[in-house]
């Protein structure tokens, strides 16, 4: 048990000491958003424990012992300015002078993602349908603007086991200290991403339009693997510990040099679940984004779930922003709503969006 | 340098400038921190992109109407506004954001031995500098145009701009001639990029007083009147096409001082504006 412990606390320090601290980059944009790990914060490679694995950490789809398809997973992802521009019907009318100097200092951001699984023991696939889109604008006097338009589609399989060749959960219905590895593959298509506008594009504005279609540019494709660890060990009766590591498009995902590459993440983190008959709580914690070259608070995480029978409540720290959601869990039904901030400047706390997720899932158990 | 940004956003133009200047005056300034450096005092001018292209796109401005708009839309009431010194300073890091590989010979240079040393050749800048410093030039035009023609309500002038001769060039006469010539090269250099009614406008302005200006300098420096007659400035004794086109160093806003053909031209350009019918009209 010490060694199962002290081998991921290593490689968490080792990790932490190597990380730069500098800041040079700007949002960060992540492949998939799941609504769980959203409303924890972002907090979930040590956990990766339900579908979201096939996405987040591959290894934990070896602790899966159920065979479940989600055929409707929608995820809405809006910014309050969004929300607030959309009631204020002026502001989207046109997208001339008057209206784009209206939306200076308002960061705009939309996300849709659909994302219809099968998760089986040991396996997961999905198809990914995603469109982003986002609007940021500063500086009146000389406007500094990134516009994001992309759309992101393909298909992702992963699969995960223990390498102690165990059953996830053995009869008795009582966890063991485990190792899994996962590994996943994808292979996209995408175009778009986020672009600074050039100032001399800024002098060809007219109606807009034409300017969204050079920015959205074509579809090209790419594949990206991923890979997982994580590490189980139940403490006593009820208290599970779990270490996680993944590396999600290893080397980075290129799609052809126009659509925006998908940056690898390399993450680990840690959980520690509670569990009663009534209700169980988990805490957890991520440093995301090792090798990404932004300030180091921007890539922690933090969370807690508290789960009741058929209502969830989380809440966690995305970066240096509040996050919290509450769900609810009716048979085939899956509804969450969270709130979560984004940090979009190169250092935390200046410029943070607000965002609101909404996310419905329809499930149905195979087998 | 985001908060710069966010503090443009804000409004808050002399906190911007506040965050940049050390940076700018520094070794470790760059093409970037001169573009944000010129966007800081550009606030200061009174320059608001997106409101201004849109004004510039949407209105129509032919020949003598556009001293009117410039006056219009760049009010300036006295020195302590710092309008026309924010242009000033504006112009000065745009013109030190060099195209890459350019190495500047001396006799071009502007505030040499500096951290920003700028360029006279506006085809040695990128593309970005000469096109912001269309809108900066704007702004010094029409705040120095407020504070010394005594406009009336229609933008006309009541006062002859001071200038119009060598013997009575100042910095701020030079500066303002030197913004004319710095608008019409920004224009030459961004025409192919630009589109829509904003390069319409631009190409107007380039085409109705891009001769003008030029033949107004060399008016200037043969001692001529805004039409070519005798007895202007007998301290300019030049002949005209030495001046036509105007001098490469009148892009330099303080060259008047220290250079006569300069003084001499840009005292041709607001003899130009007080007095042709392309000029700023009376009022």
């Amino acid at each position: 048990m010490r060694t199962v412990i002290c081998v991921p606390a290593v490689i968490l320090i080792f990790v932490l000491l190597l990380t730069s601290f500098q800041s040079d980059a700007e949002e960060l944009h992540y492949y998939y958003r799941g609504a769980r790990a959203t409303a924890m914060g972002g907090a979930y490679v040590g956990l990766a424990d339900d579908e979201q694995a096939l996405f987040l950490n591959p290894a934990g789809l070896a602790g899966n012992d159920t065979s479940v398809i989600d055929y409707a997973p929608i995820m809405l992802d809006v910014s309050r300015e969004m929300y607030s521009s959309y009631s204020d019907s002026s502001l989207l009318d046109s997208f001339d002078f008057d209206g784009i100097n209206k939306l200076m200092g308002k960061n705009l951001y939309g996300r849709f993602q659909f994302t219809p699984n099968l998760i089986m023991p040991n396996f997961g696939a999905a198809i990914m349908m995603d469109a982003e889109m986002a609007f940021y604008a500063n500086n009146k006097a000389m406007p500094h603007i990134t516009f994001g338009w992309q759309n992101t589609n393909g298909i992702q399989m992963g699969t995960g086991f223990s390498l102690y060749g165990k059953r996830r959960r053995p009869r008795s219905g009582t966890l063991q200290n485990d190792i899994r590895v996962g590994i996943g593959g994808k292979y996209l298509w995408r175009r778009g991403g986020y672009r600074h506008v050039p100032f001399e594009k800024l002098l060809q504005i007219n109606k807009g339009t034409s300017l969204i279609k050079e920015l959205a540019g074509n579809y090209h494709t790419g594949m990206g693997v991923d890979f997982g660890l994580q590490v189980i060990q139940p403490l006593n009766k009820g208290f599970v510990m779990s270490f996680g590591s993944a590396y999600t498009d290893v080397g980075n995902t290129s799609f052809g040099g126009e659509p925006e590459t998908q940056m690898g993440n390399f993450s680990v983190g840690t959980a520690l679940k509670y569990y009663r008959p009534a209700f169980s709580i988990t805490g957890a914690f991520d440093y995301s984004n090792i090798a990404q070259d932004v300030e180091g608070r921007q890539k922690m995480h933090y969370g807690v779930e508290l789960q009741l029978s058929m209502l969830t409540i989380y809440m966690g720290i995305n970066q240096v922003y509040f996050t919290t959601g509450v769900g609810f869990d009716v048979w085939l039904l899956r509804v969450m709503a969270v709130t979560y901030g984004q940090e979009l400047g190169t250092d935390v706390f200046q410029d943070g969006n607000r965002r609101f997720m909404l996310s419905i899932d329809m499930r149905a158990g195979l087998f | 340098m985001e908060e710069v940004n966010l503090s443009l956003t804000a409004g808050e133009c002399n906190k911007a400038i506040e965050l940049i200047e050390d940076l700018y005056n520094s070794s470790y300034t760059d093409n970037e921190v001169r573009m944000l450096r010129a966007s800081a005092h550009g606030c200061v001018a009174g320059i608001s992109f997106f409101p201004l292209v849109g004004y510039l796109s949407t209105r129509n401005i032919v020949g003598s109407e556009f001293w009117m708009a410039m006056t219009e839309y760049f009010p300036s009431v006295s020195q302590t506004d710092l309008k026309a010194e924010s242009g000033w300073y504006a112009t000065d890091a745009l013109q030190a954001v060099l195209d890459t590989g350019i190495v500047e010979p001396v006799d071009l240079q502007i505030n040499p031995g500096t951290n920003n040393v700028g360029t006279q050749v506006a085809s040695h800048r990128i593309k970005d500098s000469n096109g912001y410093l269309m809108f900066v030039s704007m702004s010094t035009i029409g705040a120095i145009q407020n504070r010394y023609g005594n406009p009336t309500n229609e933008y006309k002038k009541l006062t002859p701009l001071p200038w119009s001769t060598k013997a009575a060039m100042a910095e701020t006469g030079c500066s303002y001639a030197s913004a004319i010539v710095n608008l019409l090269d920004g224009i030459d250099e961004t025409q192919t990029i630009m589109q829509g009614s904003l390069k319409n406008t631009m190409e107007q302005i380039s085409s109705t007083f891009g001769e003008l200006i030029d033949t107004a300098c060399g008016y200037g420096c043969a001692g001529l009147t805004y039409d070519g007659a005798v007895g202007a400035d007998a301290e300019c004794t030049y002949s005209a096409s030495e001046c036509n086109p105007c001098p490469l160093k009148l892009r330099t806003r303080t060259s008047c001082a220290d250079d006569a053909k300069s003084a001499c031209a840009a005292a041709g350009i607001v003899r130009f504006i007080n007095l042709h019918p392309f000029g700023w009209p009376d009022g």
